[in-house]
């Protein structure tokens, strides 16, 4: 005989408990695809392409505005800034080239973690960037109004540019140096992907990283409640050197283009390579680089002198 | 007790579909043998068609698939023209080297007894052979164009372009079923597996040149019918890549292979064109995303109007350009002194 069946249900426990196993089962499916979505890495893309296009004095009535600055600082009591604005002018150009080369790079890199990782930095600078280049303009607009005048103020005001212009110069450096990182690791075994690629990167980087340490120590000695007199700028030699370097490496891509094809190149890069391969080497050379251009840094050797010399820009 | 009865039939149904279709799918795999007969079919059909091929030679490329009659009546005047025989040269020369690639590499099928499914490769063969009935059906219209006397020079032109439009979609199934070969027989029968170590063979590093060769015509093909739409254009650009073109046909590709080379020299070379063809997958990247047709037409050549509404064309054009006239002629240079016997 069998037993009998207890009197009552154990239906509704049973449902109760398949409803809460699929609710979990569902809330982990949702978890698991909203953390596998990848992060739209095409707005990179896109912020970089716009960025281009809007950058600080890309456009030719910026241009316009800034020449027509640098020409009334040029006849006012404070003449001695015109140097600087023409060399913030030379970088500005340089550093748009630099990212203009990554614009027409950057659609074809491979979406992976690498770029994945660099996206976010690539896109928070550019748009800080750009927020930057909007208050660069209304300063400059600023200065033109104010005039040729002998008084503070209009100083105060070149300051407040330079100081602004710095953190601009510090965005798109850490954008710049971002997108190096993408293009790197993420642009794959490409002929524009060599050695002389990554030790060309590698020198934009490192080439800003000099350069707006000179701003910032300007900014420091050029205070508002300094006397002008403690003001003297010394950046033009680097900038002007830095300027050649992007056009032959960047814009003509000389040296990146043609590693592939050119034994000469890939000597070139073989001697470059024992001197980058000493820490801060590349950088103390930068630092010694002279009003007139002329390194100052002691090579140990003329073939590197002459190797690295030409890379960066000198004679 | 009732959700079981109608749960394990229905999963007993599902099952029993599955078998099925996967008994299908695997079921007709074909064989090496049935292929290279459709192959010889098909090919012996076009080598026998001496009305829409001739045999002879386009920028050094010796070919018995020369397309016939690609003339047109190029306007001199308002009332007059004459005949063209240049401006579509590329038609010719790209349709000569996929059909050479096919003729010489689908032997290797006779002899093969690789099992894998051949489903993939005759059906490109299947889809080249319908479009080549087409091309023949528009060239023989042609050529009863060419025979009616003094035919208004538009009328005649009305004949070439549909011809043109056929031939262009014909040279798509070409290169479509050659790559289809060349995958075959280098993933699957691994003709060129020792290219680069000792056991490599002459056999091996040709069919390895002639493959990516293949692919560089195949870069001019999408260039020249998929983004400029198999119209001419009066463009520098579009004169450079002509000329590129024609340099790597007669400077490189139908110059003798170096394949007396050491394995080293192999090995560096295909790391080169390893590297080439990454270079290139992003080369067909920018030329799938511009259409040089639309840039000269639709946009009178203005790489602003047309950025507006496509935001990477300067950036895909810029790509392009540079990758035609400059890197491609150190890649030729490069491919001359290392891949070209005697240099």
């Amino acid at each position: 005989m069998g037993k009998n069946s207890k009197g009552y249900s154990t239906g509704g426990g049973k449902k109760a408990l398949i409803g809460v196993a699929l609710f979990v089962l569902v809330a982990i499916v949702v978890v698991i695809i909203l953390l596998c979505i990848p992060p739209n890495t095409y707005n990179a893309v896109q912020t970089l392409n716009r960025a281009t296009e809007t950058t600080f004095l890309a456009r030719d009535a910026e241009k316009n505005e800034f020449n027509e600055a640098e020409l009334s600082i040029s006849g006012s009591a404070f003449s001695k800034y015109s140097n600087e604005f023409a060399s913030i002018e030379t970088l500005t150009n340089s550093v748009n080239a630099v990212l203009e080369f990554y614009n027409s790079k950057l659609i074809f890199a491979n979406v992976d973690k690498n770029l994945k990782r660099n996206y976010k930095p690539i896109k928070n600078n550019l748009n800080s960037a750009k927020d930057s280049k909007d208050k660069l303009v209304n300063m400059i607009n600023d200065i033109n109004t104010e005039g040729k005048t002998s008084s503070d103020p209009y100083r105060y005001k070149l300051i407040d540019f330079r100081r602004e212009y710095t953190y601009w110069l510090k965005c798109n450096q850490s954008a710049i140096s971002a997108l190096k990182n993408a293009y790197l690791g993420s642009m794959g075994d490409i002929l524009e992907n060599n050695p002389a690629t990554s030790a060309v990167l590698n020198a934009v980087d490192n080439y800003l990283s000099v350069i707006i340490s000179d701003f910032e120590k300007t900014n420091d000695t050029d205070k508002k409640t300094t006397d002008v007199s403690e003001y003297n700028y010394k950046g033009a030699g680097k900038i002007n050197n830095f300027k050649k370097f992007v056009d032959v490496n960047l814009v003509r891509k000389t040296n990146i283009a043609g590693y592939y094809f050119s034994d000469a190149i890939q000597a070139k890069f073989d001697v470059l390579s024992t001197f980058l391969g000493v820490e801060k080497n590349f950088v103390k050379a930068v630092e010694s680089i002279t009003e007139s251009g002329y390194f100052e840094f002691t090579f140990n050797d003329e073939t590197i002198k002459n190797a690295v010399t030409a890379f960066l820009g000198g004679n | 007790m009732k959700v079981k009865k109608i749960i394990l039939p229905v999963f007993l149904i599902c099952v029993l579909a599955l078998t099925s279709v996967m008994l299908f799918g695997c079921g007709k795999k074909g064989t090496s043998a049935d292929t290279y007969q459709l192959f010889d079919e098909t090919i012996s059909a076009m080598k026998a068609d001496t009305s829409t091929f001739s045999s002879g030679s386009e920028q050094g490329l010796t070919s018995n698939f020369i397309l016939n009659d690609v003339v047109y009546k190029k306007e001199v005047s308002s009332t007059s023209a004459q005949d063209n025989s240049t401006d579509y040269n590329q038609y010719k020369l790209l349709a000569a080297y996929g059909l050479n690639f096919i003729e010489k590499y689908y032997p290797q099928l006779k002899s093969s007894s690789v099992q894998v499914n051949f489903k993939s490769l005759n059906n490109s063969v299947n889809s080249m052979k319908s479009e080549y009935e087409w091309v023949k059906a528009e060239h023989s219209k042609l050529a009863g164009a060419k025979e009616v006397s003094g035919l208004n020079y538009n009328l005649y032109n009305g004949y070439f372009y549909n011809y043109r439009t056929a031939m262009s979609t014909f040279i798509g199934r070409v290169y479509d079923c050659a790559n289809s070969l060349a995958y075959h027989l280098d993933r699957e029968v691994n003709l060129a597996a020792n290219v680069g170590n000792d056991k490599m063979t002459a056999t091996g590093l040709e069919f390895y040149l002639d493959y990516q060769y293949l692919g560089i015509f195949e870069d001019f093909r999408i260039y020249f019918l998929d983004s400029h739409k198999g119209i001419p254009s009066d463009s520098t650009e579009y004169t450079t890549t002509k000329n590129a073109l024609v340099r790597f046909s007669s400077e490189v590709a139908s110059k003798d292979k170096n394949i007396d080379m050491t394995p080293q020299l192999a090995l560096s070379l295909s790391k080169f064109l390893g590297t080439l063809k990454n270079t290139r997958d992003d080369l067909r990247q920018a030329m799938w995303g511009f259409s040089y047709h639309e840039f000269e037409n639709s946009y009178d050549g203005s790489i602003i109007a047309y950025n507006k509404v496509n935001e990477n064309a300067k950036i895909f054009k810029n790509n392009i350009d540079y990758y035609t006239s400059t890197t491609f002629t150190q890649v030729l240079d490069y491919l001359k002194i290392v891949a070209v016997k005697g240099n």
